[in-house]
């Protein structure tokens, strides 16, 4: 008798928590729909009526933002920037890590420890030093700058993660190599790195999402609004939108701005997710 | 014999060179700062001339006695971290519970309910302010249509209420999946054991599933404490950017910002803004010690 | 998976190659073909500038109108001067964007923004980074023959420094209640002169079924409006400039500020309640939207209300202003008015001082000014300026004025932090009705005190 009220309560719960997944879905995209909708309202529309449909598509609102707005120019600079920025970290976090994850030598797990560390240092704490390291560089407010600062800051999670992906690796392929006369240098070319790169890819995804989504250091960073990324584009457009009282080209932007993350993130949500995961799990 | 050493100064020399880049990088833009963080808070410097005064520990007396600070930004901050932190990971827990079990469209939930994690926060920010809006929202029209009169969601009083339900369906997402992962993990022969004991899926997913997977729980949580308090971008964002964010929007983050770089107000104090990143970077490395110290010690429970 | 390890390789190693090409790593701090040191414009030159880029850094983003305005004006100057004009269209963030430039010594050549931040960022008591603009000012503008200084409206003193102008200003703002004229007939009212006259407006705008005013509670300085007006309205100008650097608090005992308070305090929701439900936790622009779309009937604001609005009024909106109504027996007069002044300045370190002079003697002209009102519905800082239709209204008052004063007395720029973090909290709590207005005072006078012995 007791068992049978447990296993109903139990089963009760179970419906809840299902039905209170199926719901926070339904909001989620019930919210997507909702603002591609509003998307092709006119602002009138938009304040007259929250369901009406709108009476025509106002395509205009998605032409404005590219001509009279640039965020055509902000998508191709957030591209740059993160994809130069990625293709570095990458290319200076996997030796790094390599050397760390299998090479024995004094020092080198403080080294690896020293490297994990910046993992726990909030950016926020270097935002002036670096401002004014990049202002005795001489090269502040540009992209260059804050493209070395993405990288530098990306180092220690990339290297961390990095670091197990080549410590899983077994090390007879290390040692065959050897024996066949291979140099370590070879070695981690030919054979180590192309095993290692399903790593090398969740490095990337990893960085890439959380890069082209930053927002505080391309603020503080980047002067010329020429310059600006996505985000801060973005933030620009809210903001001359808001003064001119034109919400549904505010609605465009977005829609704009989701889209194009949806469809990659369709095609590759499941490397996506390991990508942002993985770091938590792996460990 | 000979052939090893040689070997050796080759690995030698290959360590050496591929840690150089990585290692020149981060002193330089890493450590260094880091440390000048500490220097930079012991002078007033307005950042828009190179003469800076030193100014000793002002920087930090002040602060402690600075009162809109603790009790606007902090609270902030703190409320983002434990609050929100428990909202989040309880959401977290409960749709991963769901997606733990044999459910129709796994998948398809999993990505939709991570998708939040992979947009751009001032566009989430940009959203919810027209979803929380009071005449044209989305919110008070749809309790609207049942013939229930909506609230004021940003009113200064409910505001920091109202952006963590936004934080939480937006990280959320991200929480639940880093959980799932590890308990795909969890292997099936427990929990068909524990099943044919009788066990509800309910004690299964507390009693079996959760502490097989303590470990990345205790990653998330220090993820999520770092991360929290870091939170930037959807708070700066949110309203519209037009004036300083209101109160309810201010945490440690935003208020160092504005500190250092003023915003419509012009307040252009860059070490002062310094010495609450010192702050900041204290109160992350309290926190991550703090979930490591609890869970430790739950951990030995179990 | 291998495959979309290697595709995903390739687009990284393409995208480099395109960013290599179109020079990414160049846009850094280096200044676009300037030519030598504030070099004069040569005698009888056809192009007196020829070769030369004057870089601009601008408050407005690209698609405002004033940007659509200067952009005009400097393609024509170039057409002149033979000189190029290269803007950075940063938005309100600009002071933050063109601080690290100036610190650099990049300076861009002009920066336009609200004059007393300019004057807070860059004018600052140990140093002042920006160029005297005498010679601009004594001038006279293109295709003009007297000295711009008599053109513009007398409130540019207010920013000068020991007598000398470093800032020039090009929009003149001013504050107070914008309403629908179309409104106010139907209703049959009269603009009211005095606060009684303004309270029955409110209770018979109320009495037609919608709110009397309307706010978006979620920008602190315009909540502040009401309560700076009324303390110069009742104490005069200067008087709250005082207060708000006084260290020991004693200047908020004047029975002035008390009153003041207690004014803001009758129309918030502690008192008759006048705003729309919720104002407290209205986002800008909602609350002014739905205003301009006749959900409220007056709306306190800046003169650039139209701009923001006009797209959204109904064909038979009309409209019109009147300041904030004398206080019985106050000190400050009607005559004395709120100026603030969208401005121009050349910073000390630009690298074309002289061309960028030249450049704000073809803006400030009559004739790009008109042109500014056409594109803007902003008033112009130069008197002789046409007036945009719906300020009409604001010409009178202007015209009539005796005397001016800084918006916000000042306070904002001279005191920002106490502003942020002692007057925000208090005028909002006041605003929204959430405190008694002796409770007002008691907060702000022991904050005042709290902060100022913190420092």
């Amino acid at each position: 008798m007791d068992k049978q009220i447990r296993r109903t309560a139990s089963r009760i719960g179970g419906l809840l928590a299902r039905l209170f997944l199926y719901l926070w879905c339904a909001f989620s995209v019930f919210v997507f729909f909702w603002m591609i909708f509003c998307s092709f309202k006119t602002n009138r529309e938009f304040f007259k009526d929250a369901w009406g449909l709108p009476a025509a598509p106002q395509w205009q609102n998605y032409m404005r933002i590219f001509t009279s707005y640039d965020l055509g120019n902000n998508f191709k600079n957030s591209v740059e920037i993160v994809a130069i920025s990625v293709l570095f970290i990458v290319l200076i976090s996997a030796p790094a890590a390599y050397v760390l994850s299998r090479c024995r030598f004094p020092g080198s797990r403080v080294l690896s420890k020293v490297f994990t560390i910046g993992m726990g240092v909030p950016f926020q704490l270097l935002l002036i030093p670096l401002f004014f390291q990049m202002y005795s560089m001489g090269i502040v407010g540009s992209k260059l700058s804050l493209i070395l600062i993405y990288i530098a800051l990306s180092l220690p999670f990339t290297i961390f993660l990095m670091e197990g992906f080549f410590r899983s690796l077994p090390s007879v392929l290390e040692e065959a190599a050897y024996i066949d006369g291979c140099g370590p240098i070879r070695t981690f070319f030919h054979i180590m790195l192309p095993l290692g790169s399903p790593g090398l890819v969740t490095a990337a995804i990893f960085n890439f999402v959380s890069l082209w989504n930053e927002f505080l250091l391309a603020l503080t960073f980047i002067n010329n609004s020429d310059d600006y990324p996505l985000s801060v584009g973005l933030y620009a457009l809210q903001g001359s939108l808001q003064y001119t009282g034109d919400w549904v080209t505010l609605f465009a932007a977005m829609v704009v701005i989701t889209v194009p993350t949806l469809i990659i993130y369709m095609v590759l949500s499941r490397r996506i997710i390991s990508g942002l995961t993985m770091g938590a799990v792996k460990e | 014999m000979g052939g090893n050493s040689t070997m050796k100064k080759s690995i030698r020399r290959m360590a050496l060179l591929f840690l150089l880049p990585a290692l020149a990088m981060y002193l330089m833009l890493f450590l260094y700062p880091a440390a000048r963080a500490f220097y930079i808070s012991l002078f007033d410097w307005n950042g828009f001339t190179s003469s800076m005064k030193f100014v000793g520990l002002s920087n930090f007396r002040e602060l402690f006695g600075d009162v809109s600070f603790w009790s606007v930004a902090v609270k902030n901050s703190l409320m983002i971290t434990f609050v929100g932190g428990a909202l989040v990971f309880a959401v977290a827990f409960l749709l991963c519970a769901v997606l733990s079990t044999e459910i129709k469209g796994k998948k398809f939930f999993r990505a939709l309910i991570f998708f939040p994690s992979v947009v751009n926060p001032i566009a989430i920010a940009i959203l919810w302010t027209f979803i929380y809006n009071s005449k044209w929202g989305l919110l008070n029209n749809f309790l609207g249509l049942f013939g229930i009169e909506g609230i004021v969601w940003m009113d200064p009083a409910i505001l920091p209420w109202s952006i963590l339900v936004a934080m939480v369906w937006m990280y959320s997402g991200f929480y639940c999946v880093i959980l799932l992962a590890a308990l795909d993990r969890v292997p099936m022969s427990y929990i068909e054991a524990a099943r044919l004991a009788g066990a509800s899926e309910f004690t299964i997913f507390f009693k079996i599933k959760i502490p097989m997977i303590w470990d990345v729980l205790v990653t998330a949580l220090t993820l999520w404490g770092i991360n929290s308090i870091k939170e930037f971008a959807l708070l700066y964002a949110w309203g519209g950017g037009v004036d300083i964010p209101p109160a309810g929007a201010t945490n440690i983050a935003v208020k160092m910002y504005i500190t250092a770089f003023g915003k419509r107000v012009t307040i252009y104090r860059m070490g002062y803004s310094t010495a609450m990143g010192v702050l900041m970077f204290l109160s992350v490395a309290l926190i991550v010690a703090l979930v490591a110290m609890i869970m430790k010690r739950d951990k030995v429970e179990y | 998976m291998k495959k979309v390890s290697r595709s995903i390789a390739l687009l990284l190693a393409a995208l480099l190659l395109v960013s290599v090409f179109s020079g990414c790593g160049s846009s850094g701090g280096q200044p676009t073909g300037a030519p030598g040191n504030n070099t004069p414009p040569p005698e009888g030159g056809d192009k007196p500038y020829a070769g030369v880029t004057v870089e601009w850094a601008s408050c407005f983003n690209e698609a405002e109108a004033q940007a659509v305005w200067m952009s005009e004006m400097a393609a024509q100057w170039s057409e002149i001067s033979g000189a190029e004009v290269k803007f950075n269209f940063a938005g309100r963030d600009v002071l933050t964007s063109v601080k690290s430039d100036i610190l650099v010594g990049n300076a861009p050549d002009v920066i336009d923004n609200d004059g007393s931040e300019l004057e807070a960022a860059l004018m600052s008591n140990e140093e002042i980074l920006l160029e005297p603009l005498t010679d601009l000012y004594d001038r006279p503008a293109y295709g003009e023959s007297t000295p711009l200084r008599d053109n513009l409206n007398g409130a540019y003193s207010l920013l000068s420094r020991d007598g000398v102008e470093y800032i020039i200003p090009f929009i003149y703002v001013t504050s107070g209640f914008f309403y629908n004229k179309t409104l106010f007939k139907e209703l049959n009212l009269e603009i009211p002169k005095t606060w009684d006259e303004f309270l029955a407006v409110c209770d018979a705008i109320e009495a037609s079924g919608i709110p009397a005013l309307a706010a978006d509670g979620n920008i602190s300085f315009y909540n502040c409006y009401y309560y700076q007006i009324l303390c110069q309205r009742i104490l005069g100008s200067g008087k709250f400039l005082e207060a708000a650097l006084d260290k020991t608090g004693a200047a908020w005992d004047d029975p002035g500020f008390l009153k003041a308070a207690q004014l803001v305090s009758q129309l918030s929701a502690a008192g008759a309640n006048y705003f729309q439900d919720g104002y407290a936790g209205s986002a800008y622009p909602a609350a002014q939207s739905d205003w301009a779309m006749g959900g409220a009937g007056m709306l306190y604001c800046g003169t650039w209300i139209p701009l923001e609005t006009s797209s959204l009024t109904d064909a038979d909106w009309e409209y019109g202003f009147f300041g904030m109504p004398a206080i019985e027996g106050g000190a400050g007069k009607t005559t004395d008015i709120e100026a603030q002044m969208m401005s121009f300045c050349v910073p000390k370190d630009a690298k074309n001082k002289e061309a960028a002079k030249d450049l704000l003697a073809y803006m400030l002209s009559k004739k790009s000014c008109d042109r500014m009102v056409e594109l803007n519905d902003n008033i112009a800082a130069r008197t002789d300026s046409i007036y945009p239709e719906a300020l009409a209204e604001v010409k009178p008052i202007i015209d009539a004025s005796e005397s001016y004063y800084k918006n916000y007395d000042g306070a904002m720029s001279a005191a920002p932090e106490w502003w942020a973090n002692v007057f925000y909290p208090a005028d909002d709590a006041l605003f929204f009705g959430n405190i008694t207005p002796e409770e007002f005072i008691e907060q702000i006078k022991s904050e005042s005190i709290k902060f100022y012995a913190n420092k």
